[in-house]
Formats: C-alpha cells, structure tokens, sequence
C-alpha cells in the first residue's frame, strides 16, 4: 500500500521541551487516519510540521509528492487543512468566502460546493464572524472539500461543537472521502472510532503504536480469570499484559497482542491450570485508555 | 496574475471605506492646498489649522491602508486560513505592492500633477520630479510601515513597536546631542542608518513574504536598532568631518582665507549662561573669494588653549553662511562650557577658529524683469510680483524642489519711485535661496514649495524711513551655484581674554 504521508525522525523543540519526539508514522494512502493522544500529545505540532506551518527541529516529512518544507501554492490545490483554531476571514459571508476560495482551486466542483452548502444548511449571506464554532468549521469543510483534496488533513475537528453538528460532520467526511486520504487529530474517540479505519496514537511526542482499527480491535482484549482461591501474583509477567489487577479471586489485565491459543498458554504458564478465562472485544475508548495509563504507569516506576 | 487580482480585489472590498475615507482626506487636502503656496493668506487660522489637521489624517489613513492590508493575510503566528491554501507568495506580495500603488501612489501622483498644473507649471515637464516624489513617499511613508505590518499581528501590535522606534530614536538623538560634532558630523554615519533601515526593510519583507520567520525578521530589526546605535555613538565625528573638509582644497579654485579678529576689551560684565554655557562672538574677516563665487560655511569650531595647558573645543557646529565675494566680514557665534570658561577668564588663551566651507561658482542664468503678475524665475519657479509692497518680497513658488539659485539685484536699477537716488544703502543687494541643497530640498506632501526672494528695502540715511525696491518693471541677475569644492580654512589669535567676545545678547546675534 502506498502512503500518503511519511513522516521520519521528526522532532520539535520549544526551547526545553520537546513537542514532537523522533515521530515515525505513515498514513497509507486512502485511509482515513485517526491521529489520537491526550491533551498535549504533540498532534497538533505534527500536523502543522506536515502542513509547513511549523518547522521541525530535524526529521522530515513527506506529504504525498512533496517535502513538507516544500509544502506550498499550487501544492495546496490538492490538500485541504481544517482546524478548530484556523483564523477565517471574518468579515467576508459564507457565500463571499467560497466565491474568493474557489479562484484558487482549478478543480472546485461547483455542483459540490452547492450540495455541501446545502447539506450543512450554511447560511450564504451572513458574515463568518456572525456564525457560530460548529458552522465555521462546517464553513472551513465545505471550503476544503469542495475541490475534492487527495489528501484531506483535519485538526481537532470536533472539539467543542454539539453531538448534532458532530455527525453531520462525521457523516458528511465519511461520504466525500472516498478517493481521499484523510488524517483526523481528535481526542474524541467515540468519533474516530466510528470514522477511521486507521488509528496512531501518540503520546508525548512519540508514536505509541499505529495500525489498522481491524487489527487494533482484534489484538486488545480485556480478560477476566476467576480462580477457585485467591491465586499468587507473580513479579515477572508477559510484556503483552497492561493493568492488571487481582480482587480476591477475580484477576482482570488488558491483553495487548491478543491471540486465543497463545493467551490461553500463557495464562496457563503464569497462573497454572485451573481458571475460566473470559474474553471482552475492547472499544477504542478502552484500549487508548489502557495504553494511556499503562505508559503513565510506567513513567511513574522510572521517574 | 489571476492570483494577484483575486487577492486584490478581495483587499479593495474589505477596504473599501478606509479607501473612500482617504480618498476623501486627498481631496479635501487638494482642495485646500494652494494655501500652501499662496501662505494662507487667503484662509482664516482655523482654516489653516484643519489643513494641517486633514494632512495629517492622509498620512495617518495611509498607514491604516497598509496596515490592514498587510495584515489582511498576517505572516504572524500559524493560525491563518490562507497559509493552507493554494497561495502563491509572490502573487500575494504583488497584490499588496498594488493595492498599495493604486490608493496611495497613484492618488498622489494624481494629486501632484493637478497640484503642479493649478501652480503653474507644465507637468510633464517635471516627470523625474515626479517620480523622485513618488520615490521618497515609498521610501519614507510607506515601506517602514508595510515592514512593521509584516512582523506584526495587530494595529495594536504595531503602534507598539511605532511607540518603541519613537521611544529609541528619541533617546538616541539625546545620547548624540552630547556628543562633539555629532550634530553637524552625522552625513556618513547617517547615511549608513538609512542604508541599513533599507537593507532591514527589504530583508524583513522578503523573509515574512517568502519564508515567513517572524523570530528571525524580528531578530534582524532588533540587532540593526543596536548596530545602528553604535554606529550614531561610537562614529569618529570629527575624524569624518576633517576628511570631508581637507586642508587642502582639491580642484582648480582659489581657496579663502580667513583670518579671526582680536577682539577690543571690553567693560567687563558678568557672563549670563544658560544650559551651562556661554555665548562668545568672533569677528572673522575673510579674502580671497573671486569674483562669481561664494562660500558657504557648513560648520564651525571654536578650540582654546589656556596658557596652563588646558584646552576645550565646541566641536564642529553647523552654521549654513553664505559669504560673497563682495563681503569681507561676518561674525560666528560659539556656546562655550560654563566650567572651561570660568576657570581661564582671567587668564589670557589662544583661540582657534575652524570653518568648513562649501565653494560654489555662480553660473549666470540671466535677468529677470519682475512682472506685475507670475513671471518665471528659474525653470521650476514661478514668482509673482502681485503682491511685493503688502509682502516687502517677491513671493514664490517651486516645483517638487527648492530651487537652489544666487540673485543679485542693483537698487540703483530700481523703478520703483525713490525719494533721492542717492540713498547711501543703495548698494548691490545679494541673495541666495538653498545654495546648499542637493537632493529635494523641501520636498513634502505638497509638491509646491513656497520661497520668498527679498532683497530688503532702502533706509534713508538717518535709518528711520525705508523704501520698497522692487517694484514691476525691476531687473535682478539670477545665477545657479555650481558646486566646485569643500575644504576647511582655520585662523588663530594669540593671548586675548575671553570675556572680551563675550556676546551682547547671548545666544542673539
């Protein structure tokens, strides 16, 4: 599979404090790509380095052609940015900001541009100022969409807007990204989990893990033992066990490369014979997390 | 190209207002601005006052255009839309330069053909005037603003950094006031500060416009205000001006000489000081001058030597005296330190005087016949003899620049009606408007410069009665000064008492 933004090594530093962390990613091409992590993750530095916003510190980054440094003019015909902070020309009206936006794009689809409008129910003749978050956003959208981008690149798109004008948004980036890569920076999971098919999850500055959501969804599990008597915990445990916890006879851990016969063997292995073991299929909520606290987890035993 | 008009026309209707409201600011300025080559004599103070309060309004919506303009695609900060949109950055940078040529230059070229054409004169025979103006209003009124625009985020953001630039010089010019010479000296080192504003305002717009590193673009402003302070402090003043003004006049001309006069003891009176200095005059006579030239003396300096070793100077200092042929005398005028001249009054000193002067040979034009309406003085003035007994001048006009011209007139050629022809001061009277100026002297918002040319009245004998002398009808000699050399001519006087050029009325000539 092809990919449509290849990032390597890439840094950034704000004086002391590192914001991105020797980055590794790739987001395959036609993939809707959910780039999730807690507050100050360094999502938001990476996907400005990508759109060269930002300058990176070192590493580099490949967006689809070109060298992210090299990110400009005719290049941003075929990508489109939105993010909750961008700053819009306020003065102009929904209908003047789509009028000036469309000179800039040889492949605006007019016809789209209507269906977009319509669909988000923008109201064409009032000032962006006057407009409220979630109908700016859809504002920046219809303007980001209605050229059909190869690559669609979508910063916290959701943040603060009412759970309505979120699936409107969902729904319509689900519908009009066929033929697009699209990479999604959210900490809102529940909406990346029903839009990507593709998830990294980043943590101070570093790429936790990134894979498919299939493969993601069929190697965590949440697993629950229950002993006959309150069994003995021992130190060393398989590296694929996060969090686990003991409660009388009862043990619960997360499974992190989830395989039955292999679980199974190696529950047998730590515990002995004699346990029922359950499986739970996890939400991405759950996993990320598991991820989270296990990785704070481990930073504390370190620090 | 498209680009550069989409941009533009998206800035013109976002401005429109501020654009109608400066238009309207240059209109009612045109309106009024004959006031400035006619003296307001026409126009009542308060009308007169709005003149200069509507000017400075053009100037200041001028600025209020290229700040928004600039700042309508900020290259401050990462949140702006168009920093993800197919922008090209030259395409932008064009269209500010043209929204900024279409409603600042082009109203002002507009409004200076019209100013010319109403004065008088033919406009298109002043094109490099024209564009010189055009040159020093980007120069000065625009391209430092556009630069503090670029590495700025709000009007707010740029008032401050106007707040601070004004808060430096200010303090800059008060550091250098007290150093020697500075204030006459600073020709090179100067100039080295406008080359280096250029270079600063060329490299922040390039660097905002095409790599958009605002750290950087404010780093180069902030380290060139500190070069540029060094420069103004550490800049070998005197050094300069010595080397500006050899010893020894280069060019085939006859250098003056001047020589200063001992001074005739006087009643001894207490000195009056005022900022801790006190006045003291010099008689200088001067020989040497051919006829057809003139002197002007750029600048002086004043050295004393007391007999107990001790020695202080007034540094160079500007003066602009104009010394013909047919003078021999002037007086300099000196603000000695408080201290220095209190502790050597009583003892006798060497006094040395230093001038610095510009030679210039005039080169006749021809004679002028004052008209009883405008008459043509020189080819960019126009004078008018309409009004000559209410001014007791001929009152003029130039065209973008001052012109810099010598007049000499004989009163005895007179045709005005003179009481007895044999008035002792009817001697030949000289003048010279801006001999010194080199590079658009006078030149402004208004492209007309008023300048007067009096040759004075004649005073009977007794000096109680005068007569106007210019009249319609009356002839004078026009000649433009030819710059042929600069040099520096000293002259010394040996064991004389300061008190004794201790000047009438301090700091009054």
């Amino acid at each position: 599979m092809s990919t449509a933004i290849l990032i390597e090594n890439l840094t950034k530093r704000f004086r002391d404090v590192s914001a991105v962390d020797g980055l590794n990613l790739s987001v395959p091409e036609n993939s809707i790509f959910g780039l999730v992590g807690p507050n100050g993750a360094g999502k938001t530095t990476a996907i400005k380095i990508i759109m060269n916003i930002l300058r990176a510190t070192s590493g580099r980054a490949q967006v689809l052609t070109w060298d992210s440094t090299q990110l400009s003019g005719a290049a941003f015909e075929s990508i489109g940015y939105v993010s909750e902070n961008q700053k819009l020309p306020e003065w102009m009206r929904v209908s003047e900001f789509l009028a000036y936006a469309r000179n800039f794009y040889p492949t605006w689809d007019r016809d789209l541009e209507k269906d977009l409008v319509q669909r988000f129910d923008l109201p064409p003749k009032r000032q962006l100022k006057k407009l409220s978050r979630g109908m700016r956003m859809k504002v920046a959208l219809a303007s980001s969409l209605a050229y059909r981008p190869r690559l669609i690149v979508m910063d916290e798109p959701f943040s603060g807007l009412d759970p309505v004008v979120r699936d409107e948004l969902i729904e319509s980036i689900s519908e009009r990204a066929q033929g697009s890569t699209v990479l999604i920076s959210s900490h809102d999971l529940a909406e990346i989990e029903s839009l990507a098919n593709h998830i990294g999850y980043l943590e101070a500055g570093r790429l936790r893990f990134s894979e498919s959501l299939s493969s993601l969804a069929s190697r965590f599990r949440q697993v629950d033992l229950t002993f006959a008597a309150p069994p003995t915990i021992p130190a060393q445990l398989p590296v694929s066990w996060m969090r686990l916890e003991a409660t009388g006879t009862a043990v619960r851990f997360i499974e992190s490369t989830f395989d039955e016969s292999k679980t199974r063997s190696e529950i047998t292995q730590v515990f002995g014979e004699g346990s029922s073991a359950a499986f739970t299929q996890m939400s991405l909520r759950s996993i990320f997390l598991a991820v989270a606290r296990d990785a704070r987890k481990h930073r504390g035993t370190s620090a | 190209m498209n680009q550069v008009l989409y941009i533009l026309r998206k800035d013109i209707r976002r401005q429109r207002l501020e654009i109608a409201a400066s238009l309207l600011l240059l209109l009612a300025f045109a309106w009024k601005s004959p006031m400035v080559w006619n003296n307001g004599t026409d126009e009542t103070s308060s009308v007169r006052l709005l003149f200069g309060v509507v000017g400075v309004a053009l100037i200041l919506s001028w600025w209020f255009l290229i700040i928004r303009v600039v700042q309508g695609e900020s290259l401050v900060g990462d949140r702006q839309f168009w920093l993800t949109r197919p922008y090209r950055r030259h395409s932008l940078l064009l269209s500010k330069v043209l929204f900024i040529f279409l409603f600042v230059n082009l109203p002002v070229f507009i409004f200076d053909i019209a100013a010319l054409h109403h004065a008088g004169f033919a406009p298109w025979q002043h094109g490099a005037g024209l564009l010189q103006g055009q040159l020093l209003l980007t120069a000065f009124l625009i391209v430092p603003i556009a630069t503090i625009s670029a590495f700025t985020e709000t009007i707010a953001q740029v008032l401050l950094v106007f707040l601070g630039l004004i808060v430096f010089f200010v303090g800059l010019n008060w550091i250098t006031d007290k150093i020697p010479s500075s204030s006459f000296g600073s020709n090179v080192p100067g100039g080295v500060v406008i080359i280096i504003l250029a270079c600063v305002c060329v490299a922040v717009l390039a660097l905002q416009y095409f790599r958009r590193d605002t750290r950087l673009s404010r780093f180069i402003v902030l380290g060139s205000l500190c070069v540029i302070a060094l420069i103004l402090i550490a800049a070998p003043y005197n050094r300069l001006i010595e080397h500006a003004y050899p010893k020894t006049p280069d060019g085939p001309f006859t250098a003056i000489r001047a020589a200063v006069q001992k001074s005739n003891p006087k009643r001894r009176e207490e000195p009056s000081f005022y900022n801790n200095k006190v006045s003291l005059t010099t008689a200088m006579k001067v020989d040497g001058l051919a006829d057809g030239s003139l002197v002007v003396i750029d600048a002086a300096r004043l050295s004393i030597f007391a007999s107990n070793g001790r020695a202080w100077n007034t540094g160079w200092v500007g003066s602009s005296r104009t010394i013909w042929s047919n003078s021999s005398e002037f007086r300099e005028m000196f603000a000695v330190d408080k201290n220095f001249y209190s502790s050597v009054a009583s003892d006798d000193v060497r006094l040395r005087v230093e001038l610095a002067v510009s030679q210039y040979h005039e080169h006749f034009l021809g004679p002028v016949t004052v008209a009883a309406t405008d008459f043509r003085v020189t080819n960019d003035g126009i004078c008018s003899g309409a009004d000559v007994r209410v001014f007791r001048a001929l009152r003029c006009r130039a065209a973008l620049n001052e012109p810099a011209f010598t007049a000499q007139f004989s009163p005895l050629d007179t045709t005005c009606t003179l009481p007895d022809a044999s008035w002792p001061s009817l001697q030949v009277r000289r003048y010279d408007a801006a001999v010194s100026a080199e590079f658009g002297g006078g030149a402004g918002v208004v492209p007309i410069h008023p300048f007067d040319i009096n040759f004075g009245e004649a005073t009977d004998p007794s000096g109680k009665k005068s007569v106007f002398i210019i009249c319609p009808g009356t002839k004078f000699d026009l000649a433009k000064p030819v710059h042929v050399g600069q040099y520096r001519v000293e002259s010394e006087v040996q064991a004389v008492r300061l008190p004794d050029y201790l000047s009438t009325n301090d700091f009054d000539e």
